[in-house]
């Protein structure tokens, strides 16, 4: 088993898909000599070829365009964005008809496509490569939204993603992309989708994140655990379908909640699991559910990029005031 | 002397400008040490160092532009004796080629046709082919196991149990140290050996035998024993018959059950006015005997066959203590006059004892009158079980908090919640209101 890192799970589950099933093609700017912006598609031009793996123009709406169609004719394709910035100009495919061929035929026909693209700030990176915006695909009915946060869950989501009859934006927390490594076996196990991921088990307070949040959020779970608290971590991973069955069971044994997202505040998914919380699990409820969150302001240049990313502190912060709440 | 080439910071992009060396001229370095910060067309990048050794040269400073390939800094490393000869895979291009005053100007204008190709893709791998400073960690991740339902799984797969919607406390862990594997998640997902039962309550057994009488000082419900109607997948799943502890537990509670006319009262003690750290067990104890100073027949036994009581004077209390084996009802003597250290102590004793198996017979039977505390585990009320000749019987739940009206406004306040069971046959309704008012009483002082 190798050791990797995040962006080569990603690697490693497209090669797979790609050797295990004829119809899974890979398209988008630069993904094939180059191997990709970030190189998660290195290699795989050389080995499956030009038909399979497509350097496209800078033409995102056509990339779209051509996700939908391949898809509704059978074939599986698995587009890449180069940043999630560039994606909003493929939103009307993916909402208007990615999302909706199952509904709109009746079933006879599905669009087993997945868009993946980086995500994400805090790499330095200008504003419209640094967003986070799983809640705009989060609202789109029919599209499901997965974000990894490890190297196996990008291996195994990534193939889950591919085999899946439905169509799948894929978003990878690219300031994670290399961050750390982990033994994963390239097995073609995929890993279950619409399940959030129960990271560590603690009884006093419950941290809820995903991507590259993930890491400030375990960190800050260190600093709780050495304060004494014992601190339950889950990675949504699924943001859409969310899987609040797992967030509420885990409320109603701690009594308190933080949710920490990168993406701003408002409207954001953070938001949405409150409100679930609210719904279904404010009887168990200690203390408010607290949000830690980027601000409501267009994403930072680099200079100020990081007094806008939520911080291990403000984690630790948000958790500390609602524990003191008895 | 080894030449460290700029790579190709990511897009194909001809050059890149320093922005800021991150070490110094003459430093010594090691390999992955962010050596110098340089900007692309889309992003500062942090080029970390491919050599450990130390810097003896840089090809340029901040402002300056660097095409991709070009030398970027020369690094003396160990072992490295032959100091002439270049060992990088390209010549280094000359000062002037990497050199500019003005590094606004278009890149290409500088290339010159003696340009070495970019570097192949391995040298690329070694320097970190990033858009952006992107965090690199040489961190293995070994993610935490959690236990749960009793056994230990990874977070794959107890995402993958609630998926298939398997109960993971009763799968069998075929991995090592017990682990749940993936394997065993799904062989029970397609045997349907382990479904997660619905969070309603289990419909009563057909077979009455197959389900002893509630236990009222245990915790949570014991796992549903296989029942006569099971699943066809439950074939390996055997019938066994109750032993020790268990098999005494059974029996005594079948008889209660068949004798003692059980009614239970319930009430929650404001316990506000208590110091932090107070001793729940001992004040329980204390009230008790507060409740049997105001009304004794509750701390008597009743002898049904020759229909005879006797009204205790003294008060030893039989403390339920759940075991592994089933459950114990150890008793704690003179609780009508011990002191606060005495009470604890005897406790202590108890317990220790119980969990040892060293306790002597006679400390499991003649008590007057029973507490149980199953509040540390879970639940707020019970019915708990008296046990003959005992006539009552004081069960604890868990503290909680709870919002009570004072003086016109409302505070949080921590309740004790009680349930009193008392036989009817001996004991009346308002000997026993007024048992668990005087026990309340003494719950809600001080100290």
């Amino acid at each position: 088993m190798a050791e990797i890192t995040l962006i080569d799970g990603v690697t490693m589950a497209l090669a797979r898909a790609m050797t295990e099933d004829p119809a899974v093609v890979m398209f988008g700017e630069d993904v094939g000599v180059n191997g990709g912006v970030f190189r998660a598609t290195a290699g795989l031009h050389q080995k499956f070829g030009d038909e399979r793996v497509i350097d496209t123009p800078l033409a995102e709406v056509m990339i779209a365009g051509m996700t939908v169609g391949m898809a509704a004719q059978g074939i599986k394709p698995v587009a890449e964005a180069q940043f999630c910035g560039f994606t909003m100009p493929m939103i009307d495919h993916i909402m208007c008809h990615a999302g909706r061929l199952r509904n709109r035929t009746r079933g006879r026909m599905s669009c087993p496509m997945v868009l993946r693209f980086p995500s994400g700030g805090g790499i330095h990176a200008p504003e419209h490569h640094s967003e986070s915006p799983e809640a705009l695909f989060a609202h789109m009915p029919g599209v499901r939204v997965v974000i990894p946060s490890s190297p196996s869950r990008a291996y195994g989501l990534m193939l889950a993603a591919i085999r899946d009859p439905d169509p799948v934006i894929f978003m990878e927390p690219k300031r994670i992309y290399r961050w750390q490594k982990e033994e994963v076996a390239d097995d073609g196990e995929e890993l279950p989708m619409d399940v959030c991921y129960t990271l560590r088990d603690g009884n006093d307070i419950t941290l809820v994140t995903w991507g590259a949040m993930v890491k400030e959020t375990l960190e800050a779970a260190d600093q709780l655990e050495q304060q004494g608290v014992s601190v339950e971590v889950i990675d949504v991973a699924t943001i859409s379908p969310l899987d609040m069955d797992t967030i509420i069971e885990s409320v109603e044994r701690t009594g308190r909640c933080v949710v920490i997202q990168e993406a701003p505040k408002h409207c954001g998914v953070a938001s949405e699991i409150a409100a679930g919380l609210a719904d279904a699990g404010i009887w168990h409820l200690h203390a408010p559910v607290k949000r830690v969150c980027g601000y409501d302001v267009i994403m930072p240049l680099y200079r100020n990029e990081m007094k806008y990313m939520p911080s291990v502190k403000r984690i630790v912060d948000a958790a500390n005031e609602i524990l003191e709440v008895s | 002397m080894k030449v460290f080439n700029l790579p190709d910071l990511g897009e194909g992009l001809p050059d890149a400008e320093i922005v800021e060396w991150l070490v110094s001229e003459g430093d010594e370095v090691t390999v992955d040490q962010p050596l110098v910060s340089m900007e692309t067309a889309k992003a500062v990048v942090e080029v970390p160092s491919p050599f450990t050794g130390r810097v003896v040269k840089f090809h340029g400073g901040p402002g300056d532009v660097i095409n991709t390939g070009s030398p970027l800094a020369e690094f003396k490393v160990e072992g490295d004796t032959d100091s002439e000869a270049a060992t990088a895979d390209e010549p280094p291009a000359t000062e002037a080629a990497a050199r500019s005053d003005a590094p606004s100007e278009p890149a290409t204008a500088q290339s010159s046709p003696e340009r070495p190709a970019p570097p192949d893709s391995a040298e690329r791998e070694d320097s970190g082919t990033v858009v952006g400073k992107m965090q690199a960690g040489g961190e293995v991740l070994q993610e935490r196991t959690s236990t749960v339902g009793g056994v230990k799984v990874t977070p794959a797969v107890r995402a993958l149990a609630r998926k298939l919607k398997v109960d993971l406390a009763q799968v069998s862990p075929t991995g090592a140290d017990g682990v749940v594997t993936a394997a065993d998640v799904r062989r029970a997902a397609e045997e349907g050996s382990a479904p997660v039962q619905p969070r309603q309550p289990r419909p009563e057994a057909t077979r009455p035998e197959s389900k002893p009488a509630a236990a009222p000082d245990r915790g949570p419900e014991p796992k549903p024993q296989a029942a006569p109607d099971r699943p066809a997948a439950d074939a390996s799943v055997e019938w066994e018959p109750l032993r020790g502890t268990r098999r005494t537990m059974a029996r005594a509670m079948s008889e209660s059950h068949k004798r003692v006319v059980a009614t239970t009262l319930m009430d929650d003690a404001d316990i506000h006015a208590w110091r932090a750290g107070e001793d729940v067990t001992y004040r329980l104890l204390r009230a008790l005997a507060a409740g049997a100073k105001a009304e004794p027949g509750l701390n008597a036994w009743y002898d049904d066959e020759q229909n005879m009581r006797i009204v205790h004077k003294g008060m030893d209390v039989g403390m339920a203590v759940d075991t592994a084996d089933g459950l114990f009802v150890a008793r704690l003597k003179g609780v009508h006059k011990g002191s606060r250290e005495d009470i604890r102590g005897e406790i202590n004793r108890l317990k220790e004892n119980v969990r040892n198996r060293s306790i002597p017979p006679e400390d499991l039977k003649d008590y007057t009158i029973m507490l149980s505390n199953f509040g540390v585990f879970a639940g707020r009320y019970a019915t708990p079980i008296v046990n003959p000749p005992c006539v009552s019987i004081v069960a604890a739940g868990v503290l909680r908090h709870e919002v009570v009206p004072v003086l016109g406004g409302v505070e949080v306040h921590r309740m004790i919640p009680l349930s009193l069971t008392f036989d009817h046959r001996t004991v009346t309704g308002g000997e026993a209101a007024r048992f668990l008012k005087a026990m309340i009483a003494d719950l809600s002082k001080a100290e």
